[in-house]
């Protein structure tokens, strides 16, 4: 069930009417109990695999939690024997899902190429939901208890509950059992009912209920036509499908998020942050501490400082750098295409490096004020071109299409398409495009605000006068509900990242 | 406690602001959902005869001829291209609340072999009824995906952009046409279909699709369960030999049930008196003649024996006298709109006290009293009131109601405009314009805007009367008198 279903609608308030009476002492069962059904409304055998990946790694950290406990470490090869059978049974499961056929899509290029014909197999599978946020999740707690950073659980059902809560179960944020795992733990002392933390829950959750159904399913129509029609379409209506592909992704991913993050509040449960206005990124490096932040500080604390970080000299932090992104990329879809998106993120941040200091010298020479606002402005929006320009390879079905799209862009320029209608003709009527600009104005409004007073939107509700918050919940509340795009007129769009 | 205050005060406002939602936002189509309206508002057990089916069934069955003249209680719950699974679904739901003596099932949806309808069309014949059992059936069998269908909500909310001024007040705006609504709607318009016609010799037999076979027999032994007398039909239209070969199929069905059935394209082909040439509005439906032959003629040959009581004159009936008085208002109407003479014309505009005349005159004319057709015309400004005697044209402008000149004017100052709510719905203005659109030109007219749309036909030195109905909430006709050309007509602006 997706979040802007009805049987969601539905599921939801069930679930906290039953959270808010039982005794605390097995409210974590309930919740567990609602994950699974959660995931296993999209398919029964969903519970099987996540079953599996909950077991496996609950089974390796208790053994390496027990291990652990060695001061001596004389058993460090049972322990990373265990760690192993963890990481391989988890990972084998995801590249049966998910990454099988794309090998042997690509060894049977690979063999056509040499004039060989195709001899790998493909399997008929299904792509779980969530199977990338959840293997992750769970490899991370289980590469923590063999840190030492945190300890086993041995509670098996809290556990599970730990690795298929079900507001971040199927997109995040893939949380870390030093966050989520601890609080469960203390599920008992939450209180039931508090009202400022729920209604501070229900503002997340609308908010993120408006950036997806109004905002992100509503851009979805002009950048599926601008993609699918591409090869006829000039310059200024590809950057536009572009730009509106930025904002569908950002409100579609960052839409569940806050519902999420919203959801677990309303229970009592204070999940991360995930986004933090990313496109007010000022370089790359910073756009990703702003967008997606529990997967990239997952591959920034499990692939990137464990491959050596910046400790190994200038060439081996590159080659981290590059080889972080484009694993990034190879998580967020089995295509070349994610791949290079994620290799370009890469070679951003090394290009970003690399000319940090020359930029500084030729900014002291020619006195640039880097404080100034018009400064910080100018350096958002050219790392906004960067990361959008990479979106096209996101986006695109394939790379040569993608470099096709991206030249058409420069040969097909024609500024007179500003005037002559032709912008009406992008898969969308007028009074449908002032909608979207205008919420996308509220957006970018709120976006700074949250940006300006570091604070999120709930919090920014929280210190305005009594009225004043009931007011604006209500507005976006008939926003969602009049001008959301859902039923007969609109194809349901499903979130973006589900398919990861 | 202000905080709970605020939140139940914050629940409320929700909650009002989704209820003024459902009643703007909900749909409102006059062939479909409105109908239900109308019927649930009916005091139970009044209705004794049943249409049911599709268009062709509301625009045949003449509800208020059988009021009128026979004092017979009718209700057309139809919809359309109403799929004989929602029939069933109709006729279950009317069940509730009627009882009526006889249903009358028109058969061309066992023509129409779709698995499932458009959406479009699905929601039509699924939203109008009330939440309840029976709707969620009639859902599950109309869409292939029935679930999102649950909630109108989930459809209607996207109206913003098509939202009229109907959509904002009850009974569509117009309380005397719609509040007593039996269902029954017609064309006033003329199609030659003499085409088509007698298919008696089409006697093949089409197979019906199993969901139409299924739909019918449901409602034939429903109908038994109701002690309900079923008629099946095949109601005259444009029709080919397939149609009456699913007929020929249908009869079958109706034999091996002992149900009557009369079909209208065969075997009682020519008995109606229905004229192809004339009794058509299009290639499917009867026009208001057409609606009234077959109306009497399935009075007098099967109605009649079935025993119904004529409930004029009594109590708790007059929603049908309401509705009969529409359909001869409608009538009226039509004679106005089709009269070619003119001294007719202006009998007709004299006596009525629920007509609006907004009449405009351009440019300096002549004066010939030995024309016929002038004299028509001088008849028709005195008939309205405003004819001055002198008999001499200049620019004018007149707003006359119910035969009170409620404004007049020489209409010489450029640009002018004097507005007239016509009612909550239309309104109207009397404006001098440029001849021809152009801002900067010297010539200037007098002219009727009706919702700011030019009604006339923007000739100089003719006189113009637009009629507005304020029973039907319509302007039924605009007529022009060139007193230059000395030629009467009615303009129809697509021609203009």
């Amino acid at each position: 069930m997706q979040f802007n279903s009805l049987h969601f609608l539905i599921f939801f308030p069930a679930v906290l009417l039953v959270y808010f009476v039982i005794p605390a002492k097995v409210r974590y069962i309930w919740l567990l109990l609602a994950s699974y059904y959660f995931y296993m409304s999209w398919n029964p055998v969903y519970a099987l695999l996540i079953a599996f990946s909950t077991v496996i790694t609950y089974l390796c950290s208790l053994g390496i939690g027990m291990l652990n406990t060695d001061p001596r470490d004389r058993n460090r090869r049972l322990r990373r024997a265990m760690l192993i059978i963890g990481l391989a049974g988890n990972l084998l499961v995801l590249f049966v899902f998910k990454y099988f056929n794309f090998a042997s899509d690509s060894v049977n290029a690979v063999l056509k190429g040499f004039g060989y014909s195709p001899i790998a197999p493909k399997v008929d599978f299904v792509l779980p939901v969530g199977i990338s946020f959840y293997t992750f999740q769970a490899l991370g707690y289980m590469i923590d208890v063999y840190r030492g950073d945190t300890p086993a659980e041995k509670n098996p059902l809290r556990y599970a509950l730990f690795v298929s809560f079900f507001p971040q179960l199927v997109a995040g944020p893939i949380e870390r059992s030093g966050n989520l795992l601890s609080q469960l733990k203390n599920v008992e002392k939450i209180k039931p009912f508090d009202y400022e933390r729920i209604i501070k829950g229900f503002s997340v959750m609308l908010w993120g209920y408006f950036m997806k159904v109004v905002v992100a399913d509503r851009a979805a129509v002009i950048v599926n036509h601008v993609f699918d029609n591409w090869w006829h379409l000039d310059s200024l209506a590809l950057v536009l499908g572009t730009v509106f592909f930025a904002v569908q992704i950002y409100c579609d991913f960052a839409g569940y998020s806050a519902v999420a993050v919203g959801a677990a509040g309303v229970m009592g449960f204070t999940l991360t942050d995930n986004f933090k206005t990313p496109y007010f990124a000022v370089s790359v490096r910073d756009f990703w501490r702003r967008w997606h932040i529990t997967l990239s500080t997952w591959f920034r604390d499990y692939v990137y400082i464990p491959l050596g970080g910046n400790r190994r000299g200038k060439a081996r932090k590159y080659l981290n750098m590059m080889l972080t992104q484009l694993l990034s990329g190879l998580w967020h879809g089995a295509n070349w295409t994610y791949v290079v998106w994620g290799g370009i993120h890469g070679l951003y941040q090394v290009a970003g490096d690399i000319t940090r200091r020359p930029k500084e010298r030729l900014y002291r020479r020619f006195g640039v004020n880097t404080g100034a606002k018009s400064f910080r402005v100018l350096k958002a929006a050219v790392t906004f071109c960067l990361v959008d320009l990479a979106w096209i390879f996101f986006r695109a079905p394939s790379i040569s299409v993608a470099c096709m799209y991206i030249a058409r862009i420069f040969t097909h320029i024609d500024p007179w398409n500003l005037t002559n209608g032709s912008l009406a003709d992008l898969g969308m009527d007028g009074r449908e495009l002032n909608i979207l600009l205008i919420s996308v104005a509220a957006l970018i409004v709120v976006d700074l605000l949250q940006k300006k007073k570091n604070r999120r939107f709930d919090s920014l509700l929280e210190n305005q006068n009594m009225w004043f918050r009931p007011v604006v919940l209500l507005v976006i509340a008939f926003v969602i509900i009049i001008f959301g795009a859902y039923g007969l007129s609109f194809d349901p769009q499903q979130f973006i990242y589900f398919q990861f | 406690m202000k905080k709970i205050i605020a939140l139940i005060l914050t629940l409320l406002v929700f909650a009002a602001g989704m209820t003024a939602m459902y009643f703007s936002y909900d749909f409102k189509y006059l062939d479909s959902t409105y109908r239900w309206k109308a019927f649930y508002a009916l005091p139970d057990n009044t209705v004794d005869v049943l249409g049911l089916g599709t268009s062709h069934t509301y625009e045949s069955i003449n509800t208020a001829v059988l009021w009128d003249k026979y004092g017979v209680t009718a209700f057309d719950l139809c919809g359309t291209a109403q799929p004989m699974t929602n029939t069933y679904w109709f006729f279950k739901e009317a069940l509730k609340t009627q009882s009526p003596k006889v249903a009358l099932l028109d058969l061309y949806s066992m023509c129409l072999n779709d698995e499932f309808p458009d959406e479009g069309n699905g929601i039509k014949n699924t939203y109008g009824m009330r939440m309840s059992r029976n709707k969620l059936d009639a859902i599950n069998a109309t869409f292939e995906s029935p679930r999102q269908y649950y909630y109108s909500i989930l459809q209607y909310h996207s109206r913003y952009g098509d939202l009229t001024a109907e959509d904002f007040f009850p009974y569509l705006g117009n309380e005397r046409m719609y509040k007593d609504y039996k269902g029954f709607y017609c064309h006033f318009e003329t199609k030659d279909l003499s085409e088509y016609g007698n298919l008696s010799d089409c006697t093949g037999f089409e197979p019906l699709s199993e969901k139409n076979k299924q739909a019918l027999l449901d409602i034939i032994v429903l109908a038994k369960q109701n002690n309900v007398n079923l008629v099946l039909l095949g109601l005259p239209f444009g029709a080919t030999s397939f149609n009456e070969e699913i007929y020929n199929t249908c009869g079958l069905i109706a034999r091996a049930n002992g149900v009557p059935f009369y079909d209208f394209l065969s075997d009682y082909y020519g008995e109606t008196g229905i004229d192809y040439t004339s009794d058509f509005a299009d290639r499917q439906h009867l026009n208001d003649l057409g609606s009234e032959k077959i109306t009497d003629w399935i009075y007098d040959n099967i109605l009649i024996g079935c025993d119904l009581p004529s409930h004029r004159g009594e109590s708790g009936y007059e929603t049908w006298d309401r509705d009969a008085e529409v359909w001869e208002r409608q009538q009226k109407n039509q004679k106005l709109a089709s009269c070619d003479e003119i001294s007719s014309y202006a009998g007709m505009l004299s006596v009525d006290s629920d007509y609006t005349v907004l009449v405009t005159s351009n440019g300096i004319g002549g004066v010939n009293v030995e024309n016929a057709l002038e004299e028509g015309m001088f008849d028709c400004l005195d008939a309205l009131g405003i004819g001055d005697g002198r008999r001499i044209y200049g620019d004018g402008g007149w707003i006359v109601r119910g035969g009170e000149v409620e404004y007049q004017s020489s209409m010489r100052d450029a640009g002018m405009v004097k507005t007239y709510e016509l009612s909550r719905l239309h309104d109207a203005a009397l404006a001098r314009v440029a001849a021809g659109g152009d801002k900067d030109a010297e010539i200037f007219r007098n002219t009727v805007l009706i919702d700011g749309e030019d009604v006339t036909g923007g000739r100089m030195h003719t006189l113009y009367i637009t009629v507005y109905d304020s029973v039907t909430d319509e302007v039924i006709d605009t007529v022009y008198f060139d007193y230059r050309q000395l030629t009467f007509g009615h303009v129809d602006t697509a021609e203009e």
